[in-house]
């Protein structure tokens, strides 16, 4: 009977022994597809490598440009492929995700970051009771505008509301070099289908009291979406300080406008500070961001765009995984990413209170050629969107999108008018979300 | 009644041609047929979920957006091959009369082939800029416009510069093949129509023309297909815009992939692959009509 007894023990430790062994394992590396290259994220590098250094596993990063970033994400996940564990997302993607059984919850991780974020912040997190990502890389939108032609036109404070955007816009809009051809603009933002239009249009439904995607009853066709778009409208076709070609505009024309010191103000996400103080940059030191100006009758309002990080189900690492993404979306990860990559936005309101946030080292400065003044200017500035800002959670979101967005674009080309454009935009996305 | 000789080697043509036969079902057919059987599949996330008869096609005709991307389409195509063959046409003459630099012109014309459809979309895209475009950089400058003409932003011009770009992308392949067809024409029969006093453009009709239809044919066959199917060019310089009246089919296709709807996209896919099919019907009974014309008499 002992010599049984001893037998059993020996194989149980003989079978037990790598079975232990390969639970705790840890993984030779993980692997994260980030949105775009790393020299743009510097704060996700700084944290990977960090991660990396006091847990001994080296965070890989495949470099996914953001155009074909949801098909690759989506056919590794949908295709079972552990090789990627982590991914940098977009928050209208979540949801979806969540709910084809792509990934892997993390309320363990979001237990004690939710509660920091600003009320609604994790809308787009969750699905039924359970999160399934964590905000990382933030942004809100904001109007740039120059600050030497502000004080050329005589104030000191930028415009807050839609009336004094417009009258600061026209005195701007300016043949400079008297060739007859306009060539300084009133106001710039991106007009084409595929970028951020639609949120600038569905930002000024939000001052006005209005919703778009109300969890999927869409609600598009309202008076305050056609007194928001008709707003926005009105500055290309009516008051004519907008660009003729505005409607043709993605980021990457709004970034050359400013650049160029060809517009005075431009609506666009804040990614694009860190770009402005460059030697290159005919507005270097001469410009700041404050938020969107407010329509007659509406209330401040911002709205972000995220890459909140996910888990791949089919990870074989899910808890080294499910522990870098707490490190890097816990309040200590924000207020790296905050002080580190300029123009990121932390959800949590309290990180802007941070000595390192307000004072931030020399080195963080450098990087984006700041003043002291000038970060805290914009810091302030930003936390003011993220006090505002209003986040909508849609099923198919990135769906209903393809659907609004190219209506939006017909109604600023003047192809359709804004009743009409809004009406198809509805009829289409109610369309599609019959299918869910 | 045919010999066993005769059926032995029958039977070892049919062997013979076994290999790429097998190889032709397996690469053509068979996948032919699994996007025709996927066309009445539902889908989520690519999970199949089951037959779902004709409502993915019901779907797509009851989409305005399919008619309105359908018509985009045609008008794509109609203009990018009756552009394509007539450039090819002049090029292809062109290079063919011009003797000692023939093969420095032919690189020269070649090169847009080489680069890469997304690549020259960017391009042309910021070339076609209002504010930052040469384009109108340089129609201002000549005063040939009195303000930026605005190629991405107005239907007809926007619809006018990707079928531009595509021409500029695929006019070489067009014209090496016409070029081909133009080197196989005897010169003895120019000779001849000198002798009886014929000009250039006499020449150019009578004879270079019908004697390269064939290539013709072929050239317009094959920039049908493509520009049907053309997807890079329109995404990358107009984004489908203004509104949706750039959309190709393409796209629209690309769109619905996102979200690994196999079903809706094997659906578009064979109706896109029955109209190609039809209009490539239309260009084999042209091509054959000549030749059966030539076996009559």
């Amino acid at each position: 009977m002992k010599k049984v007894l001893l037998l059993a023990m020996a194989v149980l430790l003989i079978v037990g022994i790598p079975l232990f062994g390969q639970a705790t394992q840890k993984p030779k590396q993980l692997v994260l597809m980030n949105a775009g290259s790393l020299s743009g994220d510097p704060g996700i590098d700084m944290m990977r490598k960090e991660w990396g250094k006091q847990n001994g596993i080296p965070i890989e990063v495949i470099e996914q440009a953001e155009t074909y970033l949801f098909d690759k994400e989506l056919a590794a996940l949908s295709s079972r492929d552990s090789s990627i564990d982590l991914m940098a997302a977009n928050e209208r993607w979540v949801q979806d995700w969540a709910a084809a059984g792509f990934l892997e919850p993390l309320d363990d991780v979001m237990a004690d970051i939710a509660p920091e974020y600003i009320a609604g912040a994790d809308n787009q997190l969750k699905l039924g009771d359970h999160y399934y990502g964590a905000h990382g890389g933030n942004m809100v939108m904001v109007m740039y505008y120059r600050t030497d032609l502000l004080q050329q036109y005589g104030r000191s404070e930028p415009p807050r509301t839609w009336n004094e955007m417009i009258e600061f816009g026209k005195w701007a809009t300016k043949d400079l070099n008297g060739d007859g051809k306009t060539d300084q603009w009133g106001i710039v933002h991106a007009g084409v289908a595929e970028t951020h239009f639609g949120d600038v249009v569905t930002t000024l439904i939000h001052q006005l009291g209005g919703s778009v995607y109300n969890d999927n009853k869409i609600t598009v066709n309202t008076p305050e979406a056609r007194k928001a778009l008709q707003a926005i409208v009105d500055l290309r076709l009516k008051y004519k300080i907008s660009p003729p070609g505005v409607n043709t505009y993605g980021s990457n024309e709004c970034l050359q406008a400013l650049q160029s010191g060809s517009a005075a103000m431009v609506f666009s996400w804040t990614w694009m500070g860190k770009l402005l103080n460059a030697e290159t940059s005919a507005i270097r030191n001469k410009w700041s961001w404050v938020l969107l100006p407010v329509l007659e009758g509406g209330t401040p309002s911002s709205t972000m765009i995220t890459t909140p990080l996910v888990l791949n189900k089919a990870s074989k690492s899910k808890q080294y995984a499910k522990d870098f993404i707490h490190y890097y979306s816990s309040y200590a990860g924000q207020v790296t990413e905050v002080v580190w990559e300029f123009g990121n936005v932390a959800l949590m309101p309290e990180v802007y209170s941070e000595a390192i946030v307000k004072d931030p080292p020399k080195e963080a400065l450098d990087i984006v050629k700041m003043s002291k003044t000038q970060w805290n200017e914009l810091q302030n500035r930003i936390l003011e969107a993220v006090k505002v800002v209003k986040l909508e959670r849609a099923r198919k979101q990135g769906e209903l999108d393809r659907a609004y967005w190219p209506e939006l674009n017909a109604a600023l080309s003047g192809i359709k008018s804004v009743e009409k454009a809004l009406s198809d935009a509805e009829a289409q996305m109610k369309r599609i979300n019959q299918g869910i | 009644m045919t010999s066993p000789r005769s059926k032995r080697n029958q039977l070892n043509a049919y062997m013979l041609l076994m290999p790429s036969m097998v190889t032709l079902i397996l690469i053509v057919f068979f996948p032919i047929l699994y996007v025709a059987f996927l066309s009445f599949s539902g889908f989520t996330y690519g999970q199949r979920t089951g037959f779902i008869g004709l409502r993915n096609y019901l779907y797509i005709f009851t989409d305005p957006l399919f008619f309105t991307s359908l018509k985009a389409t045609v008008i794509f195509t109609f203009w990018s091959v009756i552009g394509q063959a007539t450039l090819a046409i002049i090029f292809a003459t062109a290079i063919n009369a011009a003797g000692k630099g023939e093969s420095g012109i032919r690189l020269a014309v070649i090169m847009p082939y080489m680069v890469s459809m997304v690549a020259g979309g960017v391009t042309f895209r910021w070339m076609l800029n209002t504010e930052f475009g040469i384009v109108n950089y340089l129609l201002l400058s000549m005063k040939i416009v009195d303000n930026p003409v605005n190629f991405l932003g107005i239907p007809s011009l926007a619809m006018a510069s990707i079928v531009i770009a595509h021409l500029w992308s695929s006019t070489p392949f067009a014209t090496l093949i016409l070029l081909a067809g133009l080197k196989s024409i005897s010169t003895e029969i120019y000779e001849s129509a000198e002798i009886d006093g014929a000009g250039f453009f006499r020449k150019f009709f009578s004879i270079t023309i019908p004697l390269i239809k064939p290539q013709i044919l072929i050239v317009m066959l094959i920039q049908t297909m493509f520009a049907f199917r053309e997807f890079a060019l329109p995404f990358s310089m107009t984004g489908g815009g203004p509104g949706v009246t750039t959309k190709l089919l393409a796209m629209l296709l690309k769109e619905k992939m996102t979200y690994l709807d196999f079903g809706y996209n094997s659906a578009l896919s064979v109706i896109m692959m029955v109209i190609t099919l039809l209009v490539a019907l239309v260009y084999l009974k042209m091509m054959a009509e000549p030749a059966a014309r030539n076996e009559g008499s």
